[in-house]
C-alpha cells in the first residue's frame, strides 16, 4: 500500500514545475532587493554603494561581507542591492541542488544523480571556496 | 554611460537572449563598448546578464515542459568544466585568433542552418545506446504547430566534450559558447530547434555562473551598470519567452540564424580590432 502511494507520488511529482518556481522567485527576490536598494540609496542620497567595484574572493565571502555590513552600527546604504545580486548568482545553484534530490529520491535516476553532482563540485568549489 | 540608456538595451538584450538561447551579450557588448565601456568591463555584464535572462526566461520554459533537464544535466557538467578552464587559461592564452577562429565556426554554421531552413525539423530514426541509457528523449506540446512533439537526442558522445569546447571559448572570450551550446544541440544532437534552444537557456545560467565567480574575483563587476541590466533584462526575457512558445519550430531556427550571424561578425570585427 505504501509503495502504491510512493508511486502515485512520483508520478504526480512535476520537477520542471518546482525548477520554474525556484528560478522565478530568486529573480523576484533578488530584484526586489535590488530596487529597494536603489530606493534606499536615492533617499540617503549617497550612490557610494554603486560606484565601488563588488569585490570578494569568492561568492560566499562576498555574502558574508554583506551580513556583517548588515549588524555593523553603520551599514551601507547599497547592501539590498548586493544581497540582490548574490542571491541572483546563487539561483542558477540552488535550481543544481533540487534536481539533484530530484534524481537522488524521487527519479532514482543514479546516472544523472551522479552527473549533477559532479556539476556541482566545481561549482562549489568557485563559489565557496575560490 | 547613463543607466536610463542601459535600462532600454537590457531590455532589448533580454528579448534577444530568450529568443535565441545565447544570454545578452551580442546586443550588451557592442553597445556597452560603443559608450565607451571598458571590455574587460562589458564581457562581466554580459556574464552576470546571462544568469539574469536564464533565470527570467527558463522559469516560464521548465513550466511548459519545452527544456529537457536530463540532457542539461549531462551537458552542463561539460559547460562548467570548459568555462573554468578557459577562465583560467583566458590570463595567458592570445584570444584574438580565437575571436577569428570562434567567429568563422558561428558564420559557417549559420551557412549551414540557412542551407537547411527549408527542411522540416524530424525525429532522430536509430538512437545510440549511450543516449538512450541517460534518457536523452522527451516529448513537449508545441503552441506554435498546435501538436505534441516527440524527440530522441544522440551522439550524446560527441554532444559532451563539444560542450567542454563551447565551455572553453566563453570563459576565455566571454561570448560565443552559448550559440555553440544551441548549436551542438540541434545539429549535432538532433534535438529539436526549440528544446536545444531553451535547454541552452538552462546550461548558460550555470555556465556564466562559473565565469562571474572568475569576475567576481577580479572586482570586474561595477554595480552601476549591472543595476539597469538586472532590472532591464528580466522585462525583455519574459516577453522573449512567450514569444518563442507560439513560434514554430522554423521561425524559431530562422531567429535564432539572425542573432547567429550577428554574433558571427562581432566576433570577427572583435578579431580584427586585436581586443584582448
Amino acid at each position: 500500500m505504501k509503495h502504491v502511494a510512493r508511486l502515485k507520488w512520483i508520478a504526480s511529482f512535476d520537477m520542471e514545475n518546482w525548477v520554474g518556481v525556484i528560478l522565478q522567485n530568486g529573480m523576484l527576490v533578488s530584484i526586489g532587493l535590488v530596487i529597494v536598494g536603489v530606493l534606499s540609496e536615492w533617499v540617503t542620497k549617497t550612490q557610494s554603494g554603486l560606484r565601488d567595484p563588488l569585490f570578494g574572493n569568492n561568492v560566499l565571502q562576498f555574502i558574508l561581507e554583506d551580513f556583517r555590513q548588515a549588524v555593523s552600527p553603520k551599514p551601507f546604504s547599497s547592501l539590498p542591492i548586493h544581497l540582490g545580486i548574490a542571491i541572483l548568482m546563487l539561483t542558477p545553484y540552488v535550481r543544481l541542488i533540487a534536481s539533484l534530490f530530484y534524481f537522488a529520491c524521487v527519479e532514482k535516476s543514479w546516472k544523472q544523480m551522479f552527473l549533477t553532482a559532479f556539476s556541482l563540485i566545481p561549482l562549489t568549489y568557485l563559489l565557496l571556496l575560490g | 554611460m547613463s543607466e536610463g540608456l542601459l535600462f532600454f538595451v537590457s531590455i532589448v538584450a533580454g528579448l534577444i537572449g530568450a529568443l535565441s538561447g545565447m544570454g545578452g551579450g551580442v546586443i550588451l557588448i557592442p553597445v556597452l563598448t560603443a559608450c565607451g565601456v571598458d571590455i574587460k568591463r562589458a564581457i562581466p555584464l554580459s556574464v552576470i546578464s546571462m544568469i539574469v535572462i536564464s533565470n527570467s526566461a527558463a522559469s516560464g520554459y521548465v513550466r511548459r515542459h519545452l527544456p529537457n533537464l536530463k540532457v542539461s544535466a549531462f551537458l552542463e557538467l561539460f559547460a562548467i568544466l570548459g568555462s573554468v578552464a578557459g577562465a583560467s587559461i583566458a590570463v595567458v592564452a592570445n584570444r584574438r585568433p580565437l575571436f577569428f577562429l570562434s567567429g568563422g565556426i558561428l558564420l559557417s554554421s549559420c551557412m549551414i542552418l540557412w542551407k537547411q531552413r527549408r527542411e522540416m525539423w524530424k525525429v532522430t530514426p536509430d538512437q545510440d545506446a549511450f543516449s538512450h541509457q541517460l534518457g536523452f528523449e522527451g516529448s513537449y506540446y508545441d503552441y506554435g504547430e498546435k501538436k505534441t512533439i516527440a524527440y530522441r537526442g544522440h551522439h550524446a558522445y560527441l554532444g559532451g566534450p563539444l560542450i567542454f569546447g563551447a565551455g572553453v571559448l566563453s570563459g576565455l572570450l566571454g561570448m560565443g559558447g552559448s550559440a555553440l551550446t544551441v548549436l551542438i544541440q540541434d545539429m549535432v544532437m538532433g534535438l529539436p530547434p526549440k528544446v536545444s534552444l531553451t535547454t541552452s537557456n538552462l546550461i548558460i545560467g550555470v555556465m556564466a555562473l562559473a565565469g562571474a565567480s572568475v569576475y567576481l574575483e577580479a572586482g570586474l563587476i561595477e554595480p552601476r551598470l549591472l543595476v539597469p541590466v538586472i532590472l532591464g533584462a528580466p522585462v525583455g526575457a519574459l516577453i522573449g519567452s512567450k514569444l518563442l512558445v507560439g513560434f514554430t519550430n522554423r521561425f524559431a531556427r530562422l531567429v535564432f540564424l539572425s542573432v547567429l550571424m550577428l554574433l558571427g561578425l562581432e566576433m570577427i570585427l572583435h578579431g580584427i580590432r586585436g581586443i584582448q
